[in-house]
């Protein structure tokens, strides 16, 4: 939790970094809402249906306002650079953060649904500590923090639905299962973390290694530019058969 | 059936482009999906959303054909890292991060995440596939291009030829020599940024004297042969073209306007507004030869004008005025934005060799009518139209949301936002209700084609781009009597030509607002939110509602009133 609040002072203090992150949140409450509207469909069970259902529209809405927000701050700040995020390189990040219910196809049995309700209690229970750290954090952007705190209310509303079904379940004889379950999930969050840390880590040492060869390699062929004599670039170099295929395959030609 | 998938990434305008037997059956920006304006990631979203339009999956893809040379692009960040060091040392390990850990891998990344072979996967250098694009989309069969850009891999302006379906390169001006660089850096100079700076140097440029002028001319070299080159600083021009030259422009001619500060265009101190019209005056300059050049070397009576430089919708009645050409086209989803259409039109028919089919116009299908009980149903067509005409008349401003969604930054009829031009002050009342721009910035005049002249003065050639409302026209005589909320300040008028083969029920609209009050013509905006990107579903539009003052929305066909409350 330390470590949460170290960085995200570091996110609010950047405007790129906190365009950045209300982006992700706005994409990871999207994907949750699909996921969750996919579950509504899985379970046999009505009433837990209606409350995915309803949990999977809260996911809509705070992705809208966090999308809103995003908007509103870049239109305030001008172009934000997009290098970053051109490279998406924080898609091997991404896909190992989230726990998406792929199969949607299949309906749910006990098991499954079990497995799945404890994923999804321990992220609502993350996310909610998540957004209370930046919550508290914003406190002197009216907007931002109102933001966090509206969603707040509802991560708390999921946390305790959550709960409740898994508490059906124990009652029915399944507390074992249950256990196991929220185990299973809160270790694999560890994993997920331990992950997005090997990217973090591999991102920051391509950057140092870059660095070195900037000022230890590059010299040398900046020395050739130099003396090199500036080539005439035409347009008739470019113009190759473009019926040809193979030239329509080249990335150079 | 050939089905070619035509996808653009990593630029604002990232989006995709399906077209089936060359013909463009769904194009839609990524911006437009995920809600996020400008969006510049892989098109995900855009490319299923394309199959899902045309029914099919990426199995039956013939070709996926991406907008760009990336190796040929790589050539010159290299090369500009070189020509700029030791100054690029904090853009160098960042582009390089990014080119070697993704952009270089783009053929795997598309064979992975759509679902091809990598043989089936083509590419296209941006500017051919941006000129592919407009000159497909033109309704000529000849034609010259020309495509004036920031830079795409080398090229920043390209001299073209088109006939039939195919576009062969003449000349070009590559990089660091870029009109649209220059353009984007006085843009920013002055203020405005993102996409539609340019926009607004050029309506700010009606306020202003050229006293610049001169001054600025020593930035650029312009030649007798239409190439041109700049005279900035170098290193600065490789290392970041666009801030690069907004410091020389500080140094030169004092501190920056920061966004959002008052802008000066009226009294003894109109320096923003001056040096937007010194600016208009030189581009206008560069422009001319250029044409003047391709006009004699193509011989063509047509041109088809496309980058987003072709954004600076003051350039295209520069050009017409000259007389070198009698037709002009300028594509609404100017630059980049306009890729993905060109590189599936460039895989259906030069890769394909499928015969050109008649220009239509690209859109996606997104809206999802609801079952919301709240909207009022309205009957039928004649209803809709009774009932606009009617909002319109007593002041108010209404929006429309169906059907397909506009290809390109800016909506033409199907996401829009109609007023009454006959009240001075309507152009307020949209801004304050929810447009939120700049006071001095025009709106659009949508206006009935037939009676066009009634209003407005043009050259018969300037009716194909005045029908995308790429064109300002001059006003006739009395014009600013009848539509003096359409006007900007120096009588032109931004025009979108309607007629009943465009738009039928705007047509029907602006036919019962011309018997009703004599005016063939209405304010014309797109439907969205300053900062957002044009409204796709009816969510969308509905928010809009929700957030902004409009006075009534039309969806489809359900209407959607703002009810004043009761005390």
């Amino acid at each position: 939790m330390l470590l949460l609040r170290r960085r995200a002072r570091a996110v609010w203090s950047d405007p790129t970094r906190s365009l950045r992150t209300l982006e992700s949140f706005e994409a990871t409450e999207a994907d949750g809402a699909r996921d969750i509207a996919n579950a509504a469909k899985q379970t046999f069970d009505p009433q837990l249906a209606t409350l995915l259902t309803h949990h999977a529209a809260d996911e809509r809405r705070h992705a809208q306002l966090f999308r809103r927000r995003a908007n509103e701050l870049r239109s305030a700040a001008g172009n934000i650079n997009y290098i970053d995020r051109q490279g998406d390189l924080s898609r091997a990040r991404a896909q190992t953060v989230h726990f998406h219910n792929t199969d949607s196809s299949r309906k749910f049995n006990t098991d499954l649904e079990i497995s799945y309700l404890a994923k999804l209690h321990v992220a609502e229970e993350r996310a909610a500590k998540i957004f209370e750290v930046h919550r508290d954090l914003t406190k002197n952007d009216d907007a931002t923090s109102a933001i966090f705190e509206e969603i707040l209310r509802d991560e708390q509303f999921h946390v305790s639905y959550t709960r409740a079904a898994l508490e059906r379940y124990k009652k029915i004889g399944r507390g074992s299962d249950v256990h196991k379950a929220l185990r299973r999930a809160r270790g694999s969050r560890l994993i997920v973390a331990w992950k997005s840390l090997g990217a973090r880590s591999g991102a920051g040492l391509s950057k140092i290694i870059l660095n070195v060869l900037y000022f230890t390699i590059i010299p040398v062929f900046v020395l050739f530019a130099k003396i090199a004599p500036a080539r005439k670039r035409s347009a008739a170099r470019y113009f190759i058969n473009i019926t040809d295929r193979n030239a329509a395959r080249s990335q150079y030609l | 059936m050939i089905h070619v998938l035509g996808v653009t990434a990593f630029c604002e305008g990232a989006g995709a482009a399906l077209a089936r037997d060359g013909e463009v059956a769904a194009a839609i920006h990524e911006e437009t999906l995920s809600g996020r304006r400008g969006d510049a990631n892989f098109p995900k979203r855009s490319i299923e959303a394309c199959l899902r339009i045309a029914n099919i999956s990426a199995d039956a893809l013939d070709g996926v054909v991406f907008s760009e040379k990336p190796f040929l692009k790589f050539e010159r960040i290299l090369q500009s890292q070189l020509y700029s060091f030791p100054r690029s040392r904090r853009n160098f390990s960042r582009e390089l991060f990014v080119w070697l850990g993704d952009r270089l891998w783009i053929k795997g990344r598309i064979a992975h995440e759509i679902g091809v072979a990598p043989e089936k996967i083509f590419f296209v250098r941006r500017g051919v596939a941006e000129a592919t694009a407009a000159f497909l989309t033109s309704p000529f069969d000849s034609a010259a291009i020309l495509m004036i850009d920031k830079v795409a891999e080398w090229d920043t302006t390209l001299l073209m030829r088109g006939q039939g379906s195919a576009v062969e390169t003449l000349r070009s001006v590559t990089f660091p020599n870029s009109l649209g660089f220059f353009s984007a850096a006085v843009a920013k100079y002055l203020g405005f940024e993102g996409e539609g700076g340019e926009e607004a140097v050029a309506a700010l440029a009606a306020y202003g004297g050229s006293r610049y002028y001169e001054q600025l001319k020593s930035y650029i070299d312009i030649r007798a042969d239409g190439g041109f080159e700049l005279k900035f600083t170098k290193r600065e021009l490789h290392r970041d073209a666009e801030e690069g030259i907004c410091k020389e422009l500080s140094i030169a001619f004092g501190e920056a306007r920061r966004p959002g500060a008052p802008v000066r265009i009226v009294g003894n101190d109109r320096r923003e507004a001056d040096f937007a019209a010194s600016w208009q005056r030189l581009l206008t300059d560069a422009i001319l030869s250029l044409a003047r050049n391709l006009a004699r070397e193509t011989g063509d009576e047509n041109l088809v004008f496309c980058g987003t430089v072709a954004n600076n919708r003051t350039l295209g009645s520069a050009v017409l005025k000259e007389e070198n050409f009698r037709n002009i086209y300028i594509p609404p989803a100017a630059g980049a934005r306009s890729a993905a259409v060109g590189a599936a039109l460039f895989g259906s028919h030069r890769i394909f060799h499928i015969p050109r089919v008649a220009p239509s116009a690209p859109g996606g299908s997104f809206l999802e009518l609801s079952e919301s009980p709240d909207g009022k149903l309205i009957k039928d067509d004649g209803e809709i139209v009774k009932i606009t005409v009617r909002m319109l008349i007593q002041g108010k401003v209404v929006g429309w949301a169906r059907g397909r969604v506009d290809w390109g930054a800016r909506s033409l009829t199907n996401r829009c936002i109609l007023a009454d031009p006959r009240d001075c002050n309507m152009k307020d009342k949209v801004n304050q209700k929810l447009k939120r721009r700049e006071a001095f910035l025009p709106y659009a005049c949508a206006v009935l084609e037939e009676r066009a002249g009634e209003l407005l003065q043009f050259n018969p050639g300037a009716v194909p781009a005045a029908r995308e409302k790429m064109m300002v026209l001059d006003a006739a005589p009395g014009a600013k009597v009848q539509i003096p909320a359409a006007l900007h300040i120096n009588n032109t008028a931004l025009a979108l030509f309607i007629t009943k083969n465009s738009d039928p029920l705007l047509n029907k609209v602006l036919e019962g607002f011309a018997d009703a009050t004599g005016v063939p013509a209405l304010l014309h905006a797109s439907l969205r939110l300053r900062g957002d990107p044009i409204a796709a579903t009816q969510a969308d539009a509905l928010s809009i509602f929700e957030r902004s003052a409009l006075d009534a929305l039309i969806i489809e066909n359900r209407l959607y009133e703002r009810v004043a409350a009761e005390n």
